[in-house]
């Protein structure tokens, strides 16, 4: 394809330090005009700071990029965004009071004489849903939007100013399967326009659905570059982790309890009379679309938001749940979607987020016992292998996967009987995923009883006992049968 | 070994900072004493004061120069409570003479102070009388007046107030929140104190009414938190307007309570809480329980979280609400322990006391380190926010510096103490 195609960047020899850290140890990459090219690796491979390089966030110690031939500097964000280069980050830039349409035209407003002109703003933004093909009110309050809609945004943001070259980083992370296809039309239409395009993406589904070339990096380095048909995802796993990996979803099948929490017609404006069971030792997995509600009903139960009626039981016994603090003292933990937003102090170190909700089990009249904490977060760190230089270590400085052992860890001090593992995988990348399942299995070992919601379905097939799927606010079919169902049963339930 | 030194430098720069302007000050207040004079006198009044003695003999000649030191000595003493005994002449033999007539009045070596004439004389410690006698000689020399112990005595004191009221302030914006009403509050204190003794108890001087009394002024502060609290928890109003609003409300009800007067409290006397170094042990006490509430308790650690995150804390079970409302309540509690200090060192109360200290107190917790969007900050770094800034208002009273020059001097600081916080943190 490189021949028939011209090369629209090249960066060669790029390295990059920050003090004490060499973060990009020469990497070379290309991107030809009208082509995919995923950018694989695990987290801390290198790929946000590349990408940050192109988006003027950073700029490379060493090394060239050249744009159609040109060399150029990326001094800063205005400097990419005028030489065409969009770029779609994983955190979201919205300002979650502004409307859509505000939102969309921040940086460059179609105004005339300083005055903005709205309906000419609304008229292209719906062009641009519509093309598309999802419905989202340009009018509406970001902040009133889900995540799934946020993103959607954030790429239409992009879309809306002239682009030759645009990244995306992440952007089907919280994408349900149908929402990941409406994007794959758009980007196939942007690499019909001669638009070179860099995907990041975890879901190696994607990666070979929708890439033409993948370039491959670890801990900084240039692994390789290989075209999609070269490859398998098998040998792809092993270029990105640098090892043999035997099998992406472990499961340990085995026998399941007695039932442990039962939900019996759960109501409120999103959930809609849903009743089911989890029994010790079993995986329940809920799958369906974004604004199915299975993330609202996972917080009735929990207890964070008010039901408007239903009742739950524990081993049998009918329980009253107002509050989370009400939940955790019943041993029930939540593991939400949005680790960094919900799950964690950010700013606070990981023993200080491991203490938390248990501070009463090492306390005494109120008082901490500092050495016993520190203890009983060791035995955690030690049984998880989570990777940290200290315990003070800050809970921003880690990665994807040791946050979210670090929240688990949370929940299996309390000794929680029922725990609620939302997205479990998100935003960890494939080393740490089978980490994350290997944990999930033994808590199952130990009697557990566990909920799992997942938006990615190979998981949700992967690692369940059995499976809820949801449809606007309702359970729409429970598969007993997981072992030799499919993704397209799971949608058929999800969507009709 | 870096990563520890910079995490030395993070937690206790602001003591560097502290020292640094000791250092400054020090110099820039240094001031020439002259051994002759006026001057001198005060210099003799000055060190015989650090010496703490309640008599002494002043031994001086007849010339002019010689009277402008018994002048300049009298006039600082006076009021001091220090008895002087003079002694006049020119002659050393007659000088002799009036020492010893003076042993059967006075006690045995009682400090003595010369002029530079009178100083070259060699027979003071001779009369048996004086033989220990410590003889004071004016000396030319160069001293910074910030150094001197008359004036850091007065460091801690002026403190004391601001530090008290800064430890709720700082447990609050450890929350993300703010309270404007700390200022009106301590106002209220001094009122709802003095007029409860005067009205209600009709000014007995028993211990414990007075301690009532107090206790009166101090609960009528922190019910106006506690009311801060709950109004900001329940109806989810930000904790500026709500505390903006107490700040109005407490000050007029202050005002009404006492028509615009002031109130005060001749009879009995309640000075005892507001004299040294009783508020100094007070704040050391209170900074004592604050530090280990903070870093050693639930309740901190919650306060913490709460800033931090405050989704992630209620999700792990933190009950946000009730520890908001404490933290509302504390504050308002120590804004009225300040507020009986007050009445006590003024032996009043008003209405009009404690205007715009809500800034001044902010200004000592950002300054010592605490971070105004929540989560971090730490209680003794406030306490040495509430020095730096005394330091720098007293070093400038000192160099003669103008107040509105003051001001902005002291906008400056709080501006640095942002910004290298800021850079820290890259």
């Amino acid at each position: 394809m490189s021949d028939s195609q011209e090369l629209l960047l090249q960066m060669r020899g790029i390295h990059k330090r920050f003090p004490g850290v060499h973060a990009i140890k020469g990497i070379d990459m290309d991107l030809y005009e009208g082509e995919v090219l995923a950018l694989m690796g695990e987290n801390g491979a290198g790929k946000s700071t590349l990408i940050k390089m192109l988006g003027g966030a950073h700029q490379p110690t060493e090394g060239t990029i050249e744009l159609k031939g040109k060399e150029i500097t990326i001094e800063n964000p205005q400097v990419s965004q005028d030489l065409g280069i969009g770029i779609i980050y994983q955190e979201f830039n919205l300002i979650p009071h502004l409307t859509v349409r505000e939102n969309i035209f921040l940086g460059n407003p179609k105004s005339k004489n300083g005055v903005i002109r709205k309906n000419e703003e609304h008229r292209h933004a719906q062009e641009l849903f519509q093309k598309i093909g999802i419905e989202i009110d340009p009018e509406a309050l970001c902040c009133k939007l889900s995540t799934a809609e946020q993103q959607i945004v954030e790429i239409v943001k992009a879309l809306s100013s002239e682009v030759r070259l645009l990244v995306m980083d992440e952007p089907s992370a919280t994408l349900t399967p149908q929402e990941v296809e409406g994007l794959f039309k758009i980007i196939r239409d942007l690499k019909q326009q001669g638009i070179g395009v860099i995907y990041i993406s975890h879901r190696l589904d994607e990666i070979f659905d929708i890439a033409d070339r993948v370039t491959v990096l670890r801990d900084g380095e240039y692994i390789g570059t290989k075209g999609i048909e070269e490859i398998s995802r098998q040998e792809m796993i092993e270029m990105m982790v640098g090892r043999k990996v035997e099998n992406e979803f472990p499961k340990h099948y085995q026998k399941i309890g007695s039932p442990v929490l039962e939900v019996s017609h759960l109501n409120s404006d999103d959930v809609d009379d849903v009743s089911f069971t989890v029994h010790a030792g079993e995986v329940l997995g809920f799958t369906g679309l974004v604004g199915a509600g299975r993330t609202e009903l996972m917080r009735l139960i929990f207890g964070a938001d008010k039901k408007t009626s239903g009742s739950l039981k524990l081993h049998g016994e009918e329980i009253h749940i107002n509050s989370p603090r009400d939940a955790i003292a019943k041993g029930i933990g939540l593991l939400t979607e949005d680790r960094k937003g919900q799950g964690l102090v950010l700013m606070h170190s990981v023993r200080e987020n491991f203490g938390l909700p248990n501070l009463r089990l090492f306390s005494k009249n109120g008082v901490i016992n500092g050495s016993e904490e520190k203890k009983r977060f060791a035995r955690h760190i030690e049984s998880m292998k989570i990777k940290i230089p200290h315990q003070e270590q800050l809970a921003k400085n880690l990665s994807g996967g040791n946050q979210q052992k670090v929240v688990l860890a949370k929940w299996l001090e309390q000794n929680c009987d029922v725990i609620i593992i939302d997205e479990p995988t998100r935003g960890i990348d494939v080393g740490a995923k089978y980490e994350i399942y290997m944990l999930i299995n033994q808590l199952a070992e130990q009697g557990k009883a566990i909920i799992m919601v997942s938006s990615e379905l190979p998981e949700v097939i992967g690692m369940s006992d059995r499976i809820v799927v949801m449809r606007s606010g309702k359970i729409s079919a429970i598969v007993e049968d997981v072992q030799n169902t499919t993704q397209e049963i799971l949608l058929d339930h999800a969507i009709h | 070994m870096r990563q520890k030194l910079s995490s030395l430098f993070s937690d206790y720069g602001m003591v560097l900072v502290l020292a640094l302007l000791f250092a400054i000050f020090s110099l820039t207040t240094l001031k020439e004493q002259t051994a002759e004079g006026y001057g001198a006198g005060q210099q003799l009044a000055e060190k015989a004061l650090s010496s703490g003695v309640a008599e002494l003999v002043l031994v001086v000649g007849t010339s002019s120069d010689d009277q402008l030191v018994k002048e300049g000595l009298e006039e600082s003493l006076k009021n001091k409570e220090i008895e002087v005994h003079i002694i006049e002449t020119i002659e050393p033999p007659q000088a002799k003479k009036a020492l010893k007539e003076l042993a059967a009045t006075i006690p045995a070596n009682t400090l003595i102070a010369c002029s530079k004439k009178t100083g070259n004389w060699t027979f003071y410690n001779s009369v048996d009388h004086f033989k220990d006698s410590e003889v004071l000689i004016p000396k030319s020399e160069t001293v910074s007046t910030f150094l001197k112990a008359s004036n850091l005595k007065t460091l801690p004191d002026k403190t004391a107030k601001t530090a008290i009221i800064a430890i709720g302030m700082t447990m609050i914006i450890i929350t993300a929140g703010i309270d404007l009403s700390v200022g009106s509050l301590v106002a209220l204190a001094t009122v709802v104190s003095t007029m409860t003794l005067q009205i209600v108890f009709g000014n007995s001087s028993s211990p414990v009414m007075i301690g009532l009394s107090f206790l009166a002024g101090i609960s009528a502060a922190g019910f106006c938190g506690f009311i801060n609290g709950t109004l900001s928890t329940f109806f989810r109003i930000p904790p500026f307007i709500v505390t903006l609003a107490m700040m109005l409300i407490a000050r007029g009800v202050a005002l009404n309570l006492t028509g615009n007067r002031t109130i005060k409290v001749g009879l009995p006397d309640i000075s005892w809480l507001g004299q040294m170094p009783n508020p100094i042990i007070l704040m050391l006490l209170l900074y004592g329980i604050a530090y280990f509430v903070m870093h050693k308790t639930i309740f901190g650690r919650q306060i913490y979280a709460i800033g931090g995150n405050e989704e992630a804390a209620r999700l792990s079970g933190v009950p946000v609400k009730r520890v908001l409302i404490s933290v509302y309540t504390i504050s308002g509690i120590v804004a009225g322990i300040a507020g009986i200090v007050m009445a006590s060192e003024l032996n009043s109360g008003s209405g009009e006391f404690g205007q715009t200290w809500e800034l001044n107190v902010i200004a000592a917790v950002v300054v010592g380190g605490t971070s105004l969007m929540g989560g971090q900050g730490k209680i003794i770094g406030t306490l040495i926010g509430c020095a730096i800034i005394e330091v720098i208002n007293n070093g400038m009273n000192l160099m003669a510096i103008s107040s509105n020059t003051q001001q902005i001097v002291l906008g400056c600081v709080i501006l640095a103490a942002i910004i290298v916080d800021k850079i820290k943190k890259k």
